[in-house]
């Protein structure tokens, strides 16, 4: 008997792991914000003239200009501090700290309310940075950058060898450039090593070693893997963590930081269809929406003819949609049901096909498109407002 | 017939049928349970990404879930996933440990799917029986989809309570520990709902020209 049970199972997986049902669950969840949320929002807007209020006093009164102390003396952007003696502490108003060991040479290059920006020349530092919603502390060694958000680490940078090591104590950094392809991560007990031909990771008082993998592995859906760029083979690279890589790990906001940082921004035109839809989507869920529109637009005309495509031609019809642009949301959903009938978006097309014509009261049209939406889908989720729009509603209840 | 009931009793609340899949987690999967807190973290947080992963990670255990008990031509499948996933979200911040995070979807699952299964019951008189909605999967074979439909036309006269624990043991293999948690039911009551479950079903397979023989074990060819 339980092979009957087994049995039918087995032919319910299809429907279970129904890729457009899945798509349209996402999506739903995605963009609808909980009551609470709600709940929270209108609380936001109602109390925003007051909270705008108590804000302008609060900033009013404590405006914090950055400074920062080198020993015992005011520290000035841009000069350069040579270490003859003993270690040199830099001290920031944000309780951050520098220390500068002997022999060493550094500026302090920037310095903003958000953190500042650190040339190491030569030698090295012991860093301990302060973590705030707002930090933004960048470390430079020659041709590296050390990019900080807050942790403690040493880094050293050799400048005749060309080589730089960073010691990480706690939290993360993401070290870009160099000899490095991608940006790496380099995680607390651990050490990087670049130098101007290769460069490893290996736990602090371990031995060196080129992980075949990550240190730790992206979990990543089998849908996500296939919007990678081809796998790069080599050691060096494979353990290196992309803007992709933070993308489909789920840290959208850092993803897209990276992204911003490395220029992807100014060099869509240059980006293949698998990373512009990637973007695209990493920038929606990093609720940087101005960034959204423009890699779509870019997929849908340089890659007309891309499966991603439909999902950029889908995304542009949600944006116009959102924009209450009835019109324009339907031109975009109608090439998707155009050039992908029996795509995994089609019904959510055709859904939100007929709401786009229904809500621009076109309704010939929200007719028709509701009366093919039914053919097409007779038992779909948006039957009962495909029923109501042909004038069914009433016999079906 | 007692000693019928009895033997098939004992298989329900003994057997793990079938599970179609390995436990998601081993015991001191790190990876795992850092992935569990991050989504529980982004989840009270409020995080946009954290609820694509949800759905990336448990939207199919959640529609599963609502399949296993409900069939796969259900109409409400769809809305009732979104229904467990937007209550997983306003209720996450009582979620204590991320551990619990399958258990408690599943649990959530379950509610949605005997709300339904109660709500289309009160409801039934009014409809004939050819309006039943019974559940075949459009990728089955004509056998399984025939038998598929006497199942779920056998389960569609069970009580909410025992149809639940009884689809999740009987197609998922779910322990009776999951079952308590998911059904939320004491393990004496569990026991109980699960063999009047049993003892209804074999009594209505029994009856079935398409059950009966694999009732009596005589199928063979799948």
């Amino acid at each position: 008997m339980s092979e009957l049970w087994s049995s039918i199972a087995r032919s319910q997986e299809p429907v279970v792991t129904d890729a457009a049902s899945l798509e349209s669950l996402r999506s739903s969840l995605v963009e609808a914000a909980p009551k609470n949320e709600r709940s929270r929002l209108w609380w936001t807007f109602a109390l925003a003239p007051v909270a705008g209020l108590f804000l302008w006093f609060a900033v009013s009164r404590q405006v914090v200009t950055p400074t920062f102390h080198v020993g015992a003396e005011s520290g000035v952007v841009g000069n350069m501090l040579a270490v003859d003696g003993q270690v040199l502490p830099i001290n920031f108003a944000d309780g951050s700290t520098v220390l500068l060991s002997k022999g060493s040479h550094a500026q302090v290059a920037e310095l903003s309310p958000s953190g500042a920006n650190i040339v190491l020349s030569n030698g090295s530092l012991e860093a301990h940075v302060v973590h705030t919603s707002q930090t933004r502390w960048t470390f430079n060694a020659g041709a590296y950058e050390i990019l900080v958000t807050g942790t403690k680490f040493r880094a050293s940078w050799d400048s005749d060898h060309q080589s730089l090591e960073v010691v990480m104590h706690e939290g993360s950094v993401l070290v870009v450039g160099g000899t490095l392809h991608e940006a790496l991560q380099v995680r607390a007990g651990e050490t990087l090593l670049a130098t101007s031909t290769e460069h490893t990771i290996r736990q602090n008082g371990g031995p060196p070693q080129k992980p075949a993998v990550p240190a730790e592995v992206p979990e990543v859906s089998p849908n996500a893997v296939a919007e990678l760029p081809a796998a790069d083979t080599s050691a060096t690279r494979s353990f290196g963590v992309t803007w992709q890589l933070l993308s489909i790990k789920g840290a959208h906001r850092e993803s897209f930081a990276l992204a911003r940082k490395l220029g992807v921004v100014r060099r869509l035109r240059t980006l293949p269809a698998t990373d512009l839809l990637l973007f695209a989507d990493t920038a929606r869920y990093a609720q940087e929406a101005g960034a959204v529109e423009p890699a779509f637009k870019e997929l849908v005309q340089r890659f007309p003819n891309a499966p991603e495509s439909i999902d950029a031609a889908f995304g542009l019809g949600r944006i116009a949609f959102g924009q209450e642009d009835w019109a324009q949301s339907a031109r975009w959903f109608e090439s998707v049901v155009a050039k992908s009938p029996a795509g995994t978006l089609a019904p959510a097309a055709w859904g939100r096909l007929m709401e786009s014509h229904e809500r621009a009261a076109n309704l010939p049209a929200a007719r028709e498109s509701a009366q093919r939406y039914l053919q097409l889908y007779p038992t779909g989720s948006q039957r009962s407002l495909a029923e109501r729009l042909v004038g069914g509603a009433a016999s079906k209840l | 017939m007692p000693g019928h009931s009895t033997h098939t009793v004992t298989s329900v609340l003994q057997v793990r049928p079938w599970a179609h899949e390995p436990p998601s987690k081993e015991p001191g999967d790190a990876a795992h349970d850092a992935r569990e807190a991050r989504l529980v973290a982004g989840l009270k947080e409020g995080q946009p990404w954290a609820r694509a992963a949800l759905v990336d990670l448990y939207g199919v255990h959640v529609r599963r879930v609502l399949i296993r008990v409900l069939g796969t031509s259900d109409p409400d499948i769809d809305d009732l996933a979104q229904e467990t996933l937007m209550s997983a979200l306003q209720g996450v911040k009582k979620l204590q440990s991320a551990d619990a995070l399958k258990a408690w979807l599943t649990s959530i699952a379950v509610f949605s799917a005997r709300g339904t299964i109660r709500r289309r019951q009160r409801w039934r008189w009014m409809r004939s029986s050819s309006e039943v909605d019974l559940a075949s999967s459009p990728t089955a074979s004509p056998d399984i989809a025939d038998a598929a439909h006497c199942v779920y036309k056998i389960l569609d006269q069970m009580p909410a309570d025992e149809r639940i624990p009884f689809s999740l043991r009987m197609f998922e293999g779910l322990e009776l520990s999951e079952l308590v948690d998911a059904c939320q039911m004491s393990m004496a009551t569990l026991r109980r709902r699960l063999a009047s479950a049993q003892a209804r079903f074999d009594k209505a397979a029994a009856q079935s020209e398409v059950l009966a023989p694999w009732l009596q074990g005589k199928r063979s060819d799948t």
